[in-house]
C-alpha cells in the first residue's frame, strides 16, 4: 500500500474506501472529513486555473468536490487520492475554462484580490517589498497559460511532488520538471514585463 | 525592480497559498446532501424503449378480437408430412367448398364459430360461452370421407390411447378427443394419416390456445360426406 503524502495527512487511502461504502450506503455526511481536509488544497489549485477570480474558484472546487463524491466509488486506494483528487481538479477546471472562455483583466485582478497570506516579515522595509511582489507574481500568473499555472500552482504554491504532480497532470515526471522550468521562465519574464 | 532570482519568486509563489472561503466546507456539504444521481442516458433510452415496446404491444394485444377463430398454420412442423400440405392450401376453407378441387371460398367467420360451439356444446364439452375461458385449448378438424362412419371408428382406434369419443350431429360424423398440449401436432399428424378413405383435404382450425403447456387441448373431428 502507498503511503500518501496527505495535504494535512488524516485520512487515509483506506479510509477514503470506507467513506465511498458509507456513501454508497446512503451515509453522505460521510464525505465531510474529505471536504474538511482537501478544501484548501481544492480551492487553491482551482482558483490558479481560474486565473485568480475567487468566484469562480468557489464555484470550480464546489464542482470538483461534487464529482469527487459521484464518482468516489471509483477511486482504487492505489492510487493517492490527493493525486486523484487533483486530477479531477484539473480536467473539471479545463472544462470550465472551455466553457467560460472569458479572461480577466489584470487591473480589475488588482483591485478585486487582496493579499491574504499575512506577511510575517517584521521589517517594515520588507513588509512593502514582500508585497509588490506579490502583487507582481499574482498579476503574472494569470498571464501564463493553464498548463503552466496548473504545474507552478501544484509544484511550487502546493509542495505537490512532481509524481503527484505527473498523475494529477497526467504526464510522466520528465515533463513536469521541463514543463515547471518553462513555466518558471515563462513567469519570470512575465513578471518583469509588469513590474 | 526586476526579479532575476528564481528563489524569490518560488518565495514569492508559496506566499499566493489562501484560505479557503468557510463557507465552502458548509456550501458543498449541502450539496453533497442534495445531490440527485444523473440517469445514466443510456439506461434512460432503454427504460424509455422498453416503455414504447410495452406500449405497443399492448396496444396490439387490445386491437386483436379475441373471439375471431384463428387459423392454426401447420406448414413448418415436419412431422406432419402426409397431406398436410395440401391440407395447409385449403387451410383458409370455410363451409362452402368448390366441388372438384375442395379450394376454400369463404373463411371461416363467427358463423363456424357459433356452429362450433354447438356441436361442442351437443358432446358435452364446453358451453358456447365458457369456450373462450376454458383452461383447454379448443381444436376443429374438418374433413370429408366417403364413408364417415368407418372413418370415425378408424380414428377412434388408430387415437385409442387418448379415448376419443363419437358422436353424431345432423348426419356429421365427430369424433372428440382431450390431447396433450405440446403433442397437439402429433396427434393431429396421426388423425391426418388415418386411412378411412379421407379425401385430401382437412381443414384445421385452432379456435382457442392452450392457456399453458400442460393445459390440454380438445380435438374435435368433423367428418362429413
Amino acid at each position: 500500500m502507498i503511503n500518501l503524502p496527505l495535504y494535512n495527512g488524516h485520512v487515509t487511502p483506506e479510509q477514503i474506501v470506507c467513506i465511498a461504502q458509507d456513501i454508497k450506503k446512503g451515509d453522505r455526511e460521510s464525505f465531510s472529513p474529505i471536504v474538511e481536509e482537501y478544501q484548501g488544497f481544492v480551492y487553491n489549485f482551482a482558483l490558479r486555473l481560474v486565473r485568480g477570480d475567487r468566484e469562480r474558484a468557489y464555484d470550480l472546487a464546489s464542482e470538483v468536490f461534487l464529482r469527487a463524491f459521484a464518482n468516489l466509488s471509483k477511486y482504487s486506494p492505489d492510487y493517492p487520492f490527493k493525486s486523484w483528487l487533483g486530477r479531477v481538479t484539473y480536467t473539471t477546471g479545463l472544462n470550465y475554462l472551455r466553457k467560460k472562455k472569458e479572461t480577466i483583466h489584470i487591473e480589475s485582478l488588482a483591485e478585486d484580490v487582496p493579499f491574504q497570506v499575512p506577511d510575517d516579515s517584521p521589517n517594515p522595509e520588507e513588509i512593502v517589498v514582500n508585497a509588490q511582489i506579490k502583487e507582481a507574481i499574482e498579476k503574472a500568473i494569470v498571464l501564463l497559460k493553464p498548463d503552466f499555472r496548473a504545474i507552478i500552482t501544484l509544484c511550487d504554491i502546493q509542495n505537490v511532488s512532481y509524481e503527484d504532480a505527473s498523475k494529477i497532470l497526467g504526464i510522466p515526471t520528465g515533463t513536469v520538471r521541463s514543463r515547471l522550468s518553462r513555466a518558471r521562465e515563462a513567469l519570470k519574464s512575465k513578471i518583469n514585463g509588469t513590474i | 525592480m526586476r526579479i532575476t532570482d528564481e528563489k524569490i519568486i518560488i518565495k514569492g509563489l508559496k506566499s499566493l497559498e489562501v484560505e479557503p472561503p468557510p463557507s465552502l466546507y458548509s456550501d458543498v456539504m449541502l450539496a453533497v446532501r442534495t445531490y440527485q444521481e444523473k440517469k445514466n442516458p443510456f439506461v434512460l433510452w432503454a427504460g424509455i424503449g422498453s416503455a414504447a415496446v410495452a406500449v405497443v404491444a399492448l396496444a396490439i394485444f387490445m386491437a386483436v378480437p379475441k373471439t375471431q377463430p384463428e387459423i392454426a398454420t401447420f406448414t413448418d412442423q415436419p412431422e406432419l408430412s402426409y397431406g398436410m400440405t395440401e391440407i395447409s392450401r385449403n387451410m383458409d376453407s370455410g363451409d362452402s367448398f368448390e366441388s372438384d378441387s375442395m379450394v376454400a371460398k369463404n373463411a371461416p367467420g363467427s358463423e363456424s364459430l357459433t356452429a362450433i360451439s354447438d356441436e361442442s356444446q351437443s358432446l358435452g364439452s364446453t358451453q358456447p360461452k365458457m369456450l373462450m375461458l376454458s383452461t383447454e385449448g379448443f381444436v376443429l378438424i374438418k374433413t370429408i370421407s366417403l364413408n364417415p362412419d368407418f372413418c370415425a371408428r378408424e380414428i377412434q382406434n388408430q387415437l385409442s390411447l387418448v379415448n376419443p369419443t363419437l358422436s353424431s350431429t345432423n348426419g356429421t360424423r365427430m369424433v372428440t378427443m382431450l390431447v396433450p398440449s405440446d403433442k397437439l401436432s402429433s396427434y393431429i399428424d396421426q388423425i391426418a394419416q388415418t386411412n378411412c378413405q379421407q379425401s385430401n383435404y382437412m381443414e384445421v382450425q385452432k379456435l382457442q390456445d392452450a392457456p399453458a403447456k400442460t393445459s390440454p387441448v380438445r380435438i374435435l373431428v368433423q367428418i362429413s360426406k
